[in-house]
């Protein structure tokens, strides 16, 4: 089946949250807590099927997180139960890496440096088995507070950021960690 | 200039294969630059030199280490990758040659094993020289990217064995 990628990063029209949200309420997308009008404002690349009905819709937002401490897109994406099995999760998300990096390469400071994403399907997680994904260059870097893997991508040739301060909560917990230390195999090293 | 001096460097693979006689040579290379001050650790940690870098006279110049572990950031197993060199080698370029020698070694082994013992390599950038050095979010070099910042503050990065799997987790560790 041919879909259809349009980038509608920072180009959303009222029209297009219109049309975003409708799809996502007749496929029941929507928790509960996500405001729709903000979450569609999020929208990087929407997936056209041949009539031009939306079939899928991928967000992105920047958080920080205490484990990084670097600005990223946490990316989000939800595809029509129709759709679905169409292997476009990896073509969504070049889309949507070519349209976010495009985007903060004009930027200075660029507003991240690249996109998160957490697997939260147990399908997607039984599929995406390694800890490098090539195809799309998405790397690992450990589970989150829900126990889903975490996987980034970092923008070709983008520096780190000055690390954002840690909340006081996770600067204690980073300080235990330190007297912990890492579980190593066999002893502890010189120097 | 400095790529045609780190040319002149041979860099011969000795993991899990270094003999005794090396292991002294190592211990001798260590001590002779004062890059370390405990002795009773210098032969466990000589056993767990992956790449030895040698001068055009085959003095030791460089030797870089491996130690497996499982860090609570990740939850896999990991090899810990350090390395040293001696004060008159240094600057030459050879910090990238030495660690793309490490990674095919660590890899090389990794895939004759009937179950891998590591899916990568993670290091942590003591050298605040090096980290300004290298600042990118991801070593296109290398293939290396940032994890994280270590309890001490210093950038972690990792680097995982291409096609390796994720493994499931050994044990139930804090998110650090």
């Amino acid at each position: 089946m041919e879909f259809q990628y349009q980038a509608v990063w920072k180009k959303i029209t009222p029209e297009l949250i219109e049309e975003i949200i409708a799809f996502w309420t007749a496929e029941g997308a929507l928790p509960a807590q996500e405001k729709p009008e903000a979450r569609a404002q999020q929208a990087v690349i929407v997936m056209r099927d041949t009539e031009g009905k939306l079939a899928a819709v991928c967000t992105a937002t920047v958080r920080i997180t205490p484990r990084l401490r670097q600005p990223l897109y946490y990316y989000r994406t939800f595809c029509a139960k129709a759709y679905r099995g169409h292997h476009t999760v990896q073509p969504m998300v070049q889309e949507a890496k070519q349209a976010l990096f495009a985007y903060n390469q004009n930027l200075q400071p660029p507003e991240a440096i690249g996109i998160m994403l957490e697997l939260e399907s147990s399908q997607l997680v039984s599929q995406y088995v390694q800890a490098h994904h090539a195809a799309t260059d998405f790397s690992f870097v450990g589970y989150s507070q829900r126990e889903f893997p975490i996987f980034v991508h970092y923008f070709a040739g983008f520096n780190l950021l000055p690390p954002a301060a840690l909340p006081r909560r996770q600067a204690t917990t980073a300080g235990m960690q330190a007297r912990r230390g890492a579980v190593r195999a066999g002893n502890k090293p010189a120097n | 200039m400095a790529e045609s001096k780190a040319a002149a460097y041979r860099f011969e693979s000795v993991w899990q294969s270094a003999s005794p006689e090396l292991q002294q040579e190592i211990v001798a290379f260590w001590v002779n630059n004062g890059a370390v001050s405990a002795t009773d650790e210098l032969v466990t940690r000589a056993k767990q030199a992956i790449i030895i870098m040698r001068a055009v006279d085959g003095s030791i110049a460089a030797v870089s280490t491996a130690v497996l572990e499982i860090i609570p950031r990740l939850q896999q197993p990991l090899y810990y990758y350090r390395t040293f060199c001696a004060v008159a080698h240094r600057g030459y370029g050879t910090s990238m040659k030495m660690m793309k020698a490490s990674q095919k070694a660590l890899h090389l082994y990794n895939l004759k094993l009937p179950e891998p013992e590591s899916i990568g390599i993670h290091i942590e950038l003591e050298n605040e020289l090096l980290a300004k050095q290298y600042p990118t979010a991801h070593w296109a070099q290398t293939g290396f990217i940032f994890i994280g910042y270590s309890p001490s503050g210093h950038v972690v990065r990792a680097y995982y064995f291409p096609g390796f799997n994720l493994k499931s987790r050994p044990t139930r560790l804090p998110i650090n």
